[in-house]
């Protein structure tokens, strides 16, 4: 009996050199799961409708209207005519001649 | 030696060899993903995960230093403990000849890491929830199961069956 005590001891004993399990710091610390874990995150529902969709208010009208109206006015054609008139109103006898090109430089120039 | 015929010497090799090379194919897996990834944390199971660290130490990292002489003499302890089994193999039949031969195997793939990378990795975590198990490899799995089987043969031996073997 003693003769098996002994043996299964020795054999403990060198299993203890023989094995190569991680250290206690990496292996029982939380440290390395502080990292988000994208495998965790929750799966989202599917996007449905909610139960009273129907009696929801509809979008007004004329917020819309006003955007469009904005839009319009940033058209850079409309810009460029009423560059065109500002540069002819100011500088009335040198730029009836000139073509919209030369105008367009000029300002470009002075600015 | 004498006393073991060459198809019994073949067939040990052969399983030891096979531990060795299994150990060897995860490891060197591993390895290569480490180096495309610069790291190894793969998710598997809730419970299981693959992390790669590098043990310099014994069991639970036990004795990981910097110190080059620590880690020699470490080495070199192992490699008796691995000289002793391979006698103890020789001298050993049947069932506990065949947990000395896992026992082997894994020694020798940890072996191998120890003199070529100058540490072992490790890979395998097994945890529950926050409680994580101590990181291992493959060749601990065939060490621990050789152990438990040696463990086992010597418990539920007789004692005259155990003086015939020895």
């Amino acid at each position: 009996m003693k003769k098996k005590f002994k043996f299964i001891l020795i054999i403990s004993i060198s299993a203890i050199f023989l094995y190569s399990c991680g250290s206690v710091k990496d292996g029982l610390t939380d440290n390395k799961r502080t990292n988000a874990d994208e495998f965790l995150v929750e799966k989202k529902n599917p996007l449905v409708k909610p139960p009273k969709f129907s009696e929801l208010p509809k979008p007004e009208s004329s917020t819309l209207k006003g955007l469009s109206e904005e839009l319009t006015v940033v058209n850079i054609e409309d810009q460029l005519k009423k560059e065109i008139s500002l540069n002819k109103n100011s500088k009335n006898d040198q730029t009836v001649n000139k073509s919209i090109e030369e105008s367009i430089l000029e300002k470009i120039n002075t600015n | 030696m004498l006393k073991m015929n060459l198809k019994k010497i073949l067939l040990n090799f052969i399983i030891v060899m096979a531990i060795f090379l299994t150990d060897r194919i995860f490891k060197v897996y591993i390895l290569k993903m480490a180096q495309m990834e610069n790291t190894v944390d793969i998710y598997l199971t809730e419970y299981l995960n693959l992390y790669l660290i590098w043990n310099q130490g014994i069991a639970f990292g036990v004795l990981s230093f910097n110190d080059g002489l620590i880690y020699n003499i470490i080495t070199l302890i192992i490699s008796v403990i691995t000289i002793v089994i391979l006698v103890m193999i020789v001298k050993n039949k049947g069932f506990k000849r065949y947990s000395l031969l896992f026992i082997l195997g894994g020694s020798l793939g940890n072996l191998f890491d120890r003199i070529y990378y100058s540490a072992v990795p490790d890979f395998i975590d097994l945890h529950y929830n926050s409680f994580h198990w101590f990181v291992f490899n493959v060749a601990d799995i065939f060490i621990t199961f050789g152990v438990i089987c040696l463990i086992f043969a010597e418990i539920f031996y007789k004692d005259n069956e155990y003086e015939k073997k020895i």
